[in-house]
């Protein structure tokens, strides 16, 4: 009887001892976001650990479900869908003590929507927001401009995570880039630029205090390095692993290589403005041209998934009746002669520097496409000044990759600000009908409605073949065994909550 | 000349080079495959079968062609841009040497200015400018690579100048020209020699480190040093991919560089008789 | 000597503004840093670039913007980040050490190496050694500085964990990238000691001193030596500036936080303050290292007299 009294109480003490956070959890990421205001930035690497240090009023899970986040429920006022209630979480506090409360909000919304925010690329989504009121300490309403379906979404991005009024308002704001404060689970105690950021466990965290005490977050660009690391056993998880050192991850004992479908999609466009691909015919030819399947079996490993139209299968519009066009190379050969098109026609494709596998990809696409006799060149060009003079300039050339994050989960972001007429990246596309069902989209907050509306959008997309899309990305994450509790993100942001590491 | 034919390293150098250009020249006859064909079944297929001698890359494409094919490119990124930035740098190294004074001053200030930013930063820059693209890329090398020799040919013009012979000739009436072209040249002509040959190796891997950094010219284009930047992930999966491509770039290198040192053994005027 | 000296460091003044002045307007070729705030993620409005322009400062003319930034150079003010908002000078201090170290580490090692097999190689030029030490210089010329670094980590910190892949962290994490870039340096210094070695050995002077029954050992390192090592000097001196080049793809393999990583976000940001700052940081230090080198000509060669 002593005995198990004994045993009892021992293992009382020591799950009360395992009920501290403890371990040190070691995670390498291929970028270094270079600052950690959330509203400049747009980064994937921002939100890999942003999530960690900040929260919003909702909370996407790990199943991209919208929940409670700092705000606890929320409804319309009245019929009209102007102004939304947010009933705050109580007994909430920023990480240097200041309490989380209505003025935060308003803080946080008022930065993000004036001078501060114009600054950079979030405000552009929260447009739709004319201001925030305070009702009371634990109530803030939402007063809207113009109605926007996808708020609630937003309202978990980056640009929506709450900030500490004082925190912010007395510091210069070089310091909140390096050193931010926020609400979430971890706590910022050091960052090196471009080598680490190190987070402390936050024990008042109000989702219940984090497994891991110390999690250490380093920058390295070079994918083989990252793999190296984990390898060697001194990273415990890495993100990016490229497709072509997966079976090097999964063949390493100790580790496990961990696939998460993203919303990440990946296309190429046409260039309407430019000869040959101003001509459908062509475009066609071209879409019947590439073997969509066999580049996702074999280039891709099967690390991705087929589409029919510029959006995953999670995001709101996607039509799973709307099929690719079938792989026909002798059906491509004979559109191209009808369209007058000569044998060994250049074709120009343009890529950006950075992803290795979509270069691998575009070498198979060009030798399709030199099987049905185009003759293709490829350009890869920096990123910055593809996104920023390239694209949008329409000095590119007749195909080029279009890739989209897609964090909305829904069609909207994207179609809008890729098919609208005069949109920035929009130089060479106009179709009025699409404007219309997208202005039409826009005006409801019926997301049945909604959905059927967007995937006409993605059958016109399809129709006119504004773009060829080629697959959904698989994000590859490689795990040591020595970590529990972690599941890979399908949007990039990590969830460390449960994550513990064992010795 | 019947010297050259029984000195091995001079075969082994130039029987090397010369393989190079007839691969350059003839590679569509002597190509197995086409070097762009991909064929997704065949993807890194391993080496020394019939099919694909030196394996198969990622997308399918055969090693052995694309090799053969990349000599074009090595040749023209390697031997086109040093053969300008040697020429240029050797021709304002000697009159800077030679001349001295405020031209001397100017150019040789001129070529610190051209040191002091990295290449690599210079290229990135550049390439962001005016686009990615071979003869882009020979043009960016050329002009910031002319340096190195400009100061060792100045350098060697400093020491040579002072030297018993020339001072002899000048003392017999020997013009400017003269003096440069017999003595002060092909004196400096032994560096300059040796460098080049090491430039033409060092291009052939700048060419490389672009691709790694992504700003590579065309990939439908083959480049042994493309496919090695390309073929770094596969190195424990399929070593092939990137180490022929690699012993193709060793085996350039050492044939310019036995070639190089011929010439300079056969040119330097004290190492005769 | 003085005068010379003099003279080289106001020449140096105009090098320093040259390279400035061709950096800043390199740069501002490339792309607008306002644009670039929006990271391919959303469009901006008019209204916003121009905002963004005013408070950058990039929407006053060229010529203005780079004589702020003289004037600010003169009290060590770099300017400030356009992405991060920190003080470019605090940023280029914090990351000089990684990148300083890394080069020296090179250069020590290639040194080490090379005067030894350089010398060897003249020594017993036309021997089996010469040979085997000439195609060990090969092969160092062979590999793309990555792909070496990739393989070194590979080998001795995946396979035998003798040191850590990646990150500047002690000395022990200096060795693998060191070595990349030092047994690369090593093969083409190596070359070019043995060669002007031979160069000299064959000279007048040499061979008077040796018909004045100098010993060889005495001929070697005392006459020939000193004067064969000036081109190895110039190359020394000229290849900082390529081994900084080189700095740049070595810090992408191994996570150094040093200069070169600085300064590819800064193109990649268009970070205009930044990229200048590192730039003129690092050129202020080629431009002393060849000021060193020249000054050494007249210490080696006996022959070199300055007017």
């Amino acid at each position: 009887m002593k005995r198990t009294v004994l045993a009892l109480v021992a293992a009382v003490v020591f799950g009360l001892a395992f009920a501290q956070p403890s371990g040190t959890l070691t995670i390498a990421q291929q970028q270094d976001p270079q600052s950690w205001d959330p509203i400049d930035t747009f980064y994937l690497a921002w939100g890999m650990i942003g999530s960690s240090i900040f929260d919003g009023l909702v909370h996407r899970d790990l199943n991209m479900k919208i929940g409670p986040g700092l705000a606890t429920s929320w409804e319309w006022t009245d019929n009209t869908n102007t102004r939304l209630r947010f009933h705050l979480r109580q007994g909430v506090t920023f990480q240097d003590g200041e309490p989380f409360n209505a003025a935060a909000v308003k803080f946080t919304f008022d930065r993000l929507l004036g001078p501060e925010g114009a600054k950079g690329p979030q405000q552009a989504n929260y447009t739709s927001i004319d201001h925030v009121e305070v009702v009371d300490n634990a109530t803030v309403d939402f007063v809207m401009k113009s109605p926007d379906p996808v708020l609630i979404t937003k309202l978990a991005g980056y640009g929506a995570m709450i900030v500490p009024p004082k925190y912010v308002t007395d510091n210069p704001p070089e310091t909140f880039n390096k050193m931010p404060i926020g609400t979430g689970p971890f706590k910022v105690t050091e960052y090196v630029p471009d080598d680490h950021l190190t987070l402390v466990a936050n024990p008042d965290y109000w989702g219940g205090a984090p497994m891991v005490a110390k999690v250490i977050v380093r920058f390295i660009p070079e994918p083989s390095t990252r793999v190296a690391e984990l390898q060697a056993g001194r990273a415990d998880i890495v993100q990016g692993i490229p497709i072509s050192l997966a079976d090097t991850v999964s063949k390493t004992q100790g580790v496990k290589l961990q696939a998460v479908g993203s919303p990440t999609v990946n296309a190429l466009r046409f260039n309407f403005c430019l000869a040959p691909t101003d001509d459908i015919k062509v475009r066609e030819a071209i879409a019947h041209a590439v073997d969509t399947q066999g580049i996702i079996d074999s280039i891709l490993q099967g690390y991705g998934i087929p589409i029919a139209s510029f959006q995953s299968s999670m995001s709101l519009g996607y039509d799973p009746n709307l099929t690719s066009y079938s792989y026909d190379p002798e059906l491509s050969k004979k559109l191209l002669s009808e369209a007058g098109v000569a044998s060994g026609t250049p074709i120009g494709i343009d890529i950006t520097a950075t992803d290795a596998t979509f270069k691998e990809v575009a070498q198979v696409i060009a030798s399709e496409l030199q099987a049905v006799g185009l003759k293709p060149t490829i350009a890869s060009h920096e990123t910055n000044t593809y996104y920023n003079e390239l694209v949008p300039k329409n000095t590119v050339g007749n195909l080029y990759y279009s890739g989209w994050g897609g964090w909305t989960l829904d069609f909207d972001n994207t179609a809008y600000l890729l098919y609208h007429t005069k949109q920035f990246w929009n130089p060479c596309y106009s179709n009025p009908k699409l404007d219309a069902l997208l202005a039409q989209e826009r005006a409801t907050y019926d997301q049945g409605q909604r959905e059927k509306i967007l995937q006409q959008v993605a059958q016109i997309e399809h129709g006119d073949l504004i773009d060829l899309p080629l697959y959904q990305s698989k994000n590859l994450w490689g795990v040591s065994d020595r970590v529990q509790g972690f599941v890979a993100p399908a949007d990039d942001r990590n969830d460390l909550t449960n994550v513990s590491v064992s010795n | 000349m019947r010297r050259a034919l029984t000195d091995p390293s001079f075969l082994l150098g130039a029987a090397i080079v010369l393989l190079i250009m007839a691969c350059a020249v003839f590679a569509p006859a002597l190509a197995p495959h086409a070097p762009n064909v991909a064929d997704l079944r065949a993807r890194l297929a391993p080496p020394f079968q019939p099919t694909y001698v030196l394996g198969a890359d990622a997308i399918g494409r055969d090693i052995l062609s694309r090799i053969i094919f990349g000599a074009r490119i090595s040749l023209v990124v390697g031997v086109a841009s040093v053969a300008a930035a040697s020429i240029i740098g050797t021709v304002i190294g000697l009159l800077a040497g030679y001349f001295g004074g405020l031209l001397d001053t100017v150019l040789m200030r001129l070529a610190d200015i051209q040191l002091a930013f990295p290449f690599i930063l210079l290229a990135i820059t550049v390439i962001a400018v005016i686009g990615p693209g071979l003869w882009k890329l020979v043009l960016v090398m050329a002009f910031s690579q002319w340096v190195q020799y400009a100061r060792i040919v100045r350098g060697q013009v400093l020491s040579i100048r002072e030297t018993d012979y020339v001072q002899a000739a000048t003392s017999l009436g020997a013009g400017h020209g003269r003096i440069l072209v017999r003595h002060v040249l092909l004196n400096a002509l032994t560096p300059v020699m040796v460098l080049a040959t090491l430039g033409i190796a060092n291009n052939i891997l700048l060419e490389a480190g672009l691709t790694f950094l992504g700003l590579g010219v065309d990939p439908t284009i083959p480049s042994w040093g493309g496919m090695l930047a390309d073929g770094r992930n596969y190195i424990e999966r399929a070593w092939w991919v990137s180490t022929f491509p690699g012993l193709a770039i060793t085996v350039t290198v050492l044939g310019f560089n036995l070639l190089g040192d011929w010439l300079r053994d056969t040119l330097d005027p004290r190492m005769q008789g | 000597m003085l005068r010379y000296l003099v003279q080289r460091l106001f020449q140096s003044i105009f090098v320093l503004i040259g390279i400035t002045l061709f950096v800043s307007f390199t740069i501002r070729l490339s792309g607008d840093p306002a644009v670039a705030m929006f990271q391919g993620a959303s469009a901006p409005t008019a209204e916003q670039l121009a905002t963004i322009r005013e408070a950058l400062g990039t929407d006053k003319p060229f010529l203005t913007q780079y004589a702020s930034f003289l004037a600010g150079l003169v009290h060590g003010d770099l300017g400030t980040s356009f992405r991060s908002g920190q003080p470019v000078a605090a940023a280029v201090a914090d990351r000089f050490p990684a990148t300083l170290s890394l080069a020296l580490a090179a250069l020590a090692i290639s040194l080490i190496l090379a005067v030894p097999l350089g010398v060897l190689a003249a020594r017993r030029h036309g021997s089996p050694s010469d040979l085997a030490i000439r195609v060990f210089s090969l092969l160092g010329l062979s590999f793309p500085n990555f792909w070496l670094g990739i393989m070194l980590i590979l080998i001795f910190a995946v396979r035998l964990r003798w040191f850590p892949p990646s990150g500047f962290a002690g000395a022990q994490s200096l060795v693998l990238p060191s070595l990349t870039l030092g047994l690369i340096l090593a093969s083409t210094t190596t070359r070019l000691v043995r060669s002007s070695l031979l160069d000299v050995l064959g000279e007048q002077y040499v061979t008077t001193a040796r018909a004045k029954g100098i010993t060889e050992g005495r001929v070697l390192y005392r006459h020939a030596l000193r004067t064969a090592l000036i081109p190895v000097i110039t190359f020394i001196g000229l290849q900082f500036g390529a081994l900084l080049g080189g700095v740049v793809i070595v810090e992408q393999v191994f996570a150094w936080p040093g200069l070169g990583s600085l300064a590819l976000n800064a193109i990649s940001f268009r970070d205009y303050p930044m990229l200048q700052g590192t730039v003129t940081v690092l050129a202020i230090f080629i431009a002393a290292i060849n000021l060193l080198v020249d000054l050494s000509y007249a210490l080696l060669d006996p022959r070199i007299r300055y007017a």
